[in-house]
This record gives structure tokens, C-alpha cells and sequence, in this order.
């Protein structure tokens, strides 16, 4: 299945050639996760604050669903 | 370790000594410490009674990095309670290198006249007749000060806003580049500076006198290990660089907490249009400066320089808070015209929080359309102006509210809150509600706690352990706010061995030992002073509250309302 991908902050660095206009579109295996993902796209979890599914924040365990937008933020500090 | 008072009444300079009650103090513990102990707490905020106060942070003019950080200290004409704003640029590195703690403005030139402070490069202080710098804007009254005094000075100003005494008036200051963008905005004291009758204070950069250090080898060397830990981390090394505070558009956005159109949404359609990813790409392709140093000593370089499709300078320093107000608040997409209103909120001096909030106020009750850019530019030109609405929008936005009969304003002690709306992250409501400074954000940041790790350490629409998160994080900000170190260098506080770094930076500078304890305790003396302040000031615990809205209208899209109780909400502050 596949998933559409957006990378926030200077988390793009981890997939070459990406473009935040456009994001990435990632075929993945059915019931890959959060977290196979993001090993799939070699992002590693510990560089990553929060992750929403279609608006929805969730845990690195959750499953993907087809066609889902994946939002993937860097951890926040400061104000 | 000196202390420069100025009258403006009988126009006399006395240099003093900082007293003893005060050794040791720097930037916010000093500016509160002082306005508490000399200022009547029920005096006119725009009175000769009223004392503005410049004072450095403690680590200023130390070779610890990001520490060029001054707070300004006066009771507030927008609260009514004590106020303290600080500020980054050159001002603070500035007045340290001169050995000066601090500047106490006292009394009140008459009516009709302005003058300039000019502080020499020996630490001697001249008021000069300023009648030809009267209603100047800040950009071209920096130009004309550097034409006539020189490019070595950093400049603190108002604009018109403070000279006509709006309640939302800002105190501005010259960044690395001479451009007066940074903005002491929070509280009015803009308008303070204005009824003092001082158009100016003209630094001069060319000091060599900082405070001597008890050990300075212990220091350098605390110093260069937390410079080291902002370096390395993630997001001071390399996110605030690349994005400044913009940064986190898109994060609070996502999780509904990015108050909309006046706070009726916590979620705005356009966020990507003004989002720090969106804006750096604007800023590249343009020909702009992203990671642009805005503070003297700054290793981060969080600001930016915006500019036109031309290429030509428009602001600098566009940041969260204001993409927000000037943004989401007014339900605006469009970038450039909030980096347009961002420059003339610079240049006519007024706070870009409450004068975003306050047009969407206005337009929440019928004045205009959200989404209206070109009524927002206008609504700013006419504080400009001195028209009577402009007067009105320059007052902010309980004043607006009032005008219009309208009870949907998001304020806190007549303080506008900022862009993390308190429904979708619980721990804000404390530190709106219960700040001695009214609705403020960096008073207690707590939005980490409640996003780190996949969605929060804390669940952010749950009352849990918000209360205690906000007590914490304001104490700590009030000691972090009194040595002066830049929010976003806290990096190096969280780091390994941060914290400890910092105490020994006191040790070293004061020659006493100070711990974890002694942290606490100066956070603590500071806030203490300020709750005595406003106390005295006629504030009870009923005004450590959230507007209605917030306890009664759900915020889409998580529909959620403020939980804390009035009974927690007291528990914060218990002396
Ligand atoms: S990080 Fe930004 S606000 Fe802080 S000192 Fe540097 S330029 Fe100034």
C-alpha cells in the first residue's frame, strides 16, 4: 500500500532529493507502522517529537493505513 | 556594578553604587526587586511615580554566548501589575561592557518635551534635548541618531505608539545590523517611555569595563562546555538556524492548538502558506538571509531578514508569535503582508501580540473580514496616525473589546495570550492564568511536556500535572530570565551537566557558591516580588483566571475546553 509522506523542519535531510512541496509518496508492506517506516526511510525515532496519521497525532507503534497522510515533526523547545 | 538615575523631572544623572540589596541581581530579579521595593503599587503607570527600569541579565557581557538579553521593568499600563519585558540585540552586551547594572528612569519630563539618554563609552550618561526626534518612526529616528551620533551605539526606542502612550506600545531595539526590529513588547512600557518623555537611549557599544569575575578560568570553562551543548543540540543547532522560531507553525497547527481567527479554531487552512518551511523557501529564492544573527554573542542565529519579490528588505526577525497573530489570529494566509505588518509594528513600536490580537478582535466583532490583510495594514497605519480608532487598536485588545461591546477577548490581566491556545494544551491555561505578568507564554513554556515523545509526557487536554509543570517551568524562567540566557540557548540548561554549568557560572562570576537551591530560590524571590506587587495593586486570586471563552467555548478540532480548576489554578502560587 501506499502512504504519503511529509517531513517537517530539517527532517527532510534524511531522504535525499526531498521536496516539501510535494513530500513523498512510500509504498510500504500491509500493516507496517509508525516506526517501520521511518527505518524505511531512515529517519531515526529518536531525531522525531510527534508523528500524525491524517491529523491524528499517534505512537511509533501504530499501524498505517492506505493512503494515509503522515506528518512527521521534530521535537520542539523554546517559546 | 552600577547603577545610573535618571531624573527626568529635575533632569539630573546620578551614578551610584548598585546597592547592596541588589548585588548579585541582574536582569529580571533586578528590574522586579527594584520596581517592587520603590515603586507605589497603586500609582498611574503613566505618572512620574512610575519607574522604568533597563537592567542586563546577570551573564551579559560574559563570554557565555547568548546572553545579550535586557529586561525592562515599570508597573504596566496594560496590566496594571508589574511588568517585566526583555529583549535580545546588542543593548544588554552593550551596558554590561560599560560595567552598568542598571537604569532607573525616574519622574517625568513635561508635557511636549523629548530627550535622548546617551551613555558614553566611560559610562557617563548626557540627556540631550531630542525635540527634532518627536513622532519619528524607529527606522528613520535610527538613521538620523546614527547620522548624528554614530553607527557604535545600539539604540533602544519608541516609535509613535509610545509617545502617544497606547497601552500596547513596545520598546525597540537595534539588532546586529543597527536595525531596530527586536522588541521589548510584551506590557505597554512603550507607553511608559513615552510619559517619561525619553525618545531614546543611545548605548555605546565601544565599552571595556565589564564587571571583573571572581574566577574567570572557572567560568570560560562552564561557559565553553554550554556553548558546546546549544551546538550539538538538534533543534538550536540546527532547526532554529535553518527556520527560526517559525519552526513551529506546523507542529502547533497539527495539533490544534494554533489559535484561529480570533480563537474560534484551533487550526488554521493556510498554515503551510505561512508556515517556517514555506518561509524559508521564500526567503531563498528571493535573495533574503535565513540563519542571520540578531543578538549580540548569538551562536544560533535563529533571525532571519525577509524580503520583497525584489529582493529588498522588508523585516527581520519574522517569528512564531508574530506569524500567528498577524497570521492565524486575523485568519491571514498571506506572508507577505504579515511580514509587512510585522515592520510596521517595529517602526510605529507597538507590540506585534497584542496588535495582531487586537485586530482580530475587531474583526471577530463585525469591524472587518478575517482574512482582510489590507484592513489589517490600515488599522496599524491609523495607531500611526493618532486617529481615534487607531488609538483604540494601540491600547489592544481589551480596549478593543470594550469599543465594540465584545466578549470574546483572549486576555489575562488585560494581557492578550499568545499562540498556543490553552484549550488544546491545559498547561498554558496556568501560565496565562496565573503569571504575575498576565497572559504570556515565555513566563512558562510548557508545550514540550505536553508534544515530546509521540504525543506528550503530559496528556495535554487532561488537568494532570499541569499545575505543577507550570509552577516549575516559571520558576526556572524567572531565574533563566534574571541571568539573561535566550530562551532558545535553553538547549544548553537541558543538556548533561547544563544546569550545573550555570550555577557555576554564578559561582565564578559572584565568588559565592550557588547550587540548585540557590536557582530555585532566585526564581522564587522573583516571582515573590511580583505577586506582592500586583497584590498591593488590588489583584486577588479571582484574577488568576481565563476569560469565559476558554472554560466555555470547545475548540475545534479536538472540541475541548480549559479543565483546570479555579481551585488548582490557586494552588500554583501558594504564598
Ligand atoms: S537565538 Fe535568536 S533571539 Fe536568541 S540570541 Fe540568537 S538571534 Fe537572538
Amino acid at each position: 500500500m501506499q502512504v504519503q509522506v511529509k517531513l517537517y523542519g530539517t527532517l527532510g535531510k534524511w531522504v535525499a532529493g526531498y521536496d516539501h512541496r510535494t513530500g513523498l509518496a512510500v509504498n510500504v508492506d500491509e500493516g507496517a507502522t509508525v516506526a517501520d517506516l521511518m527505518a524505511q526511510l531512515g529517519v531515526p525515532l529518536d531525531k522525531i517529537g510527534m508523528v500524525s496519521l491524517d491529523g491524528r497525532l499517534v505512537g511509533k507503534a501504530t499501524a498505517l493505513r492506505s493512503g494515509v497522510l503522515v506528518k512527521v515533526f521534530h521535537p520542539i523547545f523554546g517559546g | 556594578m552600577k547603577l545610573i538615575k535618571v531624573d527626568m523631572t529635575a533632569k539630573t544623572i546620578r551614578v551610584e553604587d548598585l546597592p547592596a540589596a541588589y548585588k548579585g541581581l541582574g536582569g529580571r530579579a533586578l528590574t522586579s526587586g527594584y520596581i517592587n521595593d520603590h515603586v507605589p503599587a497603586t500609582s498611574d503607570a503613566l505618572g512620574p511615580e512610575n519607574i522604568l527600569i533597563f537592567a542586563p541579565g546577570y551573564f551579559s557581557a560574559t563570554p557565555l554566548v547568548n546572553t545579550s538579553r535586557l529586561s525592562v521593568g515599570a508597573k504596566s499600563p496594560l496590566t496594571g501589575g508589574i511588568k517585566e519585558s526583555n529583549v535580545g540585540g546588542t543593548v544588554a552586551a552593550a551596558l554590561g561592557n560599560l560595567g552598568i547594572s542598571a537604569i532607573v528612569v525616574e519622574g517625568q519630563a513635561p508635557e511636549g518635551e523629548t530627550w535622548l539618554l546617551k551613555i558614553e563609552p566611560d559610562g557617563q550618561a548626557v540627556l540631550i534635548e531630542g525635540q527634532a526626534y518627536r513622532d519619528m518612526r524607529t527606522y528613520a529616528l535610527v538613521e538620523k541618531l546614527v547620522d548624528e551620533f554614530g553607527a557604535k551605539n545600539s539604540v533602544t526606542c519608541i516609535g509613535p505608539a509610545g509617545e502617544q502612550q497606547l497601552s500596547a506600545a513596545s520598546i525597540q531595539t537595534t539588532d546586529m545590523d543597527g536595525h531596530p526590529c527586536r522588541a521589548a513588547g510584551r506590557g505597554g512600557l512603550g507607553a511608559v517611555m513615552g510619559a517619561k518623555g525619553l525618545k531614546a537611549l543611545i548605548v555605546s557599544r565601544a565599552g571595556k569595563n565589564a564587571d571583573p569575575m571572581a574566577d574567570a578560568e572557572a567560568f570560560k570553562a562552564a561557559a565553553k562546555a554550554y556553548a558546546k551543548a546549544v551546538k550539538a543540540d538538534e533543534f538550536s543547532g540546527e532547526i532554529l538556524p535553518a527556520l527560526g522560531s517559525a519552526c513551529l507553525v506546523e507542529a502547533i497547527n497539527e495539533v490544534g492548538a494554533f489559535p484561529t481567527r480570533n480563537a474560534r479554531e484551533g487550526q488554521f487552512e493556510h498554515a503551510d502558506q505561512i508556515s517556517g518551511e514555506t518561509m524559508a523557501r521564500i526567503i531563498r529564492e528571493r535573495g533574503g538571509k535565513t540563519t542571520h544573527k540578531g543578538c549580540a554573542q548569538c551562536i544560533i542565529d535563529c533571525s532571519n531578514e525577509y524580503v520583497d519579490k525584489e529582493g529588498k528588505y522588508v523585516t527581520s526577525s519574522l517569528e512564531y508569535e508574530t506569524i500567528w497573530s498577524m497570521g492565524g489570529m486575523i485568519g491571514n494566509g498571506d506572508l507577505d503582508a504579515i511580514a509587512r505588518l510585522d515592520f510596521l509594528c517595529d517602526d510605529i513600536g507597538l507590540d506585534t501580540i497584542s496588535t495582531g490580537v487586537a485586530i482580530g478582535v475587531a474583526m471577530d466583532a463585525g469591524y472587518k473580514s478575517f482574512g482582510d490583510a489590507q484592513a489589517a495594514i490600515a488599522m496599524v497605519e491609523e495607531v500611526a496616525a493618532g486617529t481615534d480608532f487607531g488609538k483604540i487598536i494601540g491600547h489592544g485588545p481589551a480596549a478593543v473589546g470594550k469599543h465594540f461591546n465584545h466578549d470574546r477577548v483572549p486576555v489575562m490581566k488585560g494581557q492578550s495570550m499568545a499562540a498556543y491556545d490553552p484549550r488544546a494544551i491545559q498547561g498554558m491555561a496556568v501560565t496565562y492564568a496565573t503569571s504575575p505578568m498576565g497572559g504570556d507564554h515565555t513566563a512558562g513554556w510548557v508545550v514540550d511536556q505536553n508534544l515530546e515523545a509521540f504525543g506528550g509526557t503530559l496528556d495535554r487536554f487532561s488537568a494532570e500535572g499541569q499545575v505543577e509543570a507550570s509552577r516549575n517551568t516559571q520558576i526556572h524562567m524567572a531565574a533563566v530570565d534574571s541571568v539573561g540566557i535566550c530562551d532558545f540557548a535553553q538547549s544548553g540548561l537541558a543538556a548533561p551537566g547544563g544546569i550545573e554549568n550555570v550555577y557555576q557560572m554564578v559561582a565564578a562570576k559572584s565568588g559565592q557558591p550557588f547550587g540548585e537551591e540557590d536557582w530555585q530560590a532566585l526564581g522564587l524571590r522573583v516571582l515573590k516580588a511580583e505577586r506582592a506587587f500586583n497584590r498591593r495593586a488590588g489583584f486577588t486570586p479571582a484574577d488568576d483566571r481565563l476569560p469565559r471563552m476558554f472554560y466555555e467555548e470547545p475548540l475545534p478540532p479536538h472540541n475541548k475546553v480549559v479543565v483546570i480548576s479555579d481551585a488548582e489554578m490557586e494552588a500554583t502560587f501558594d504564598f
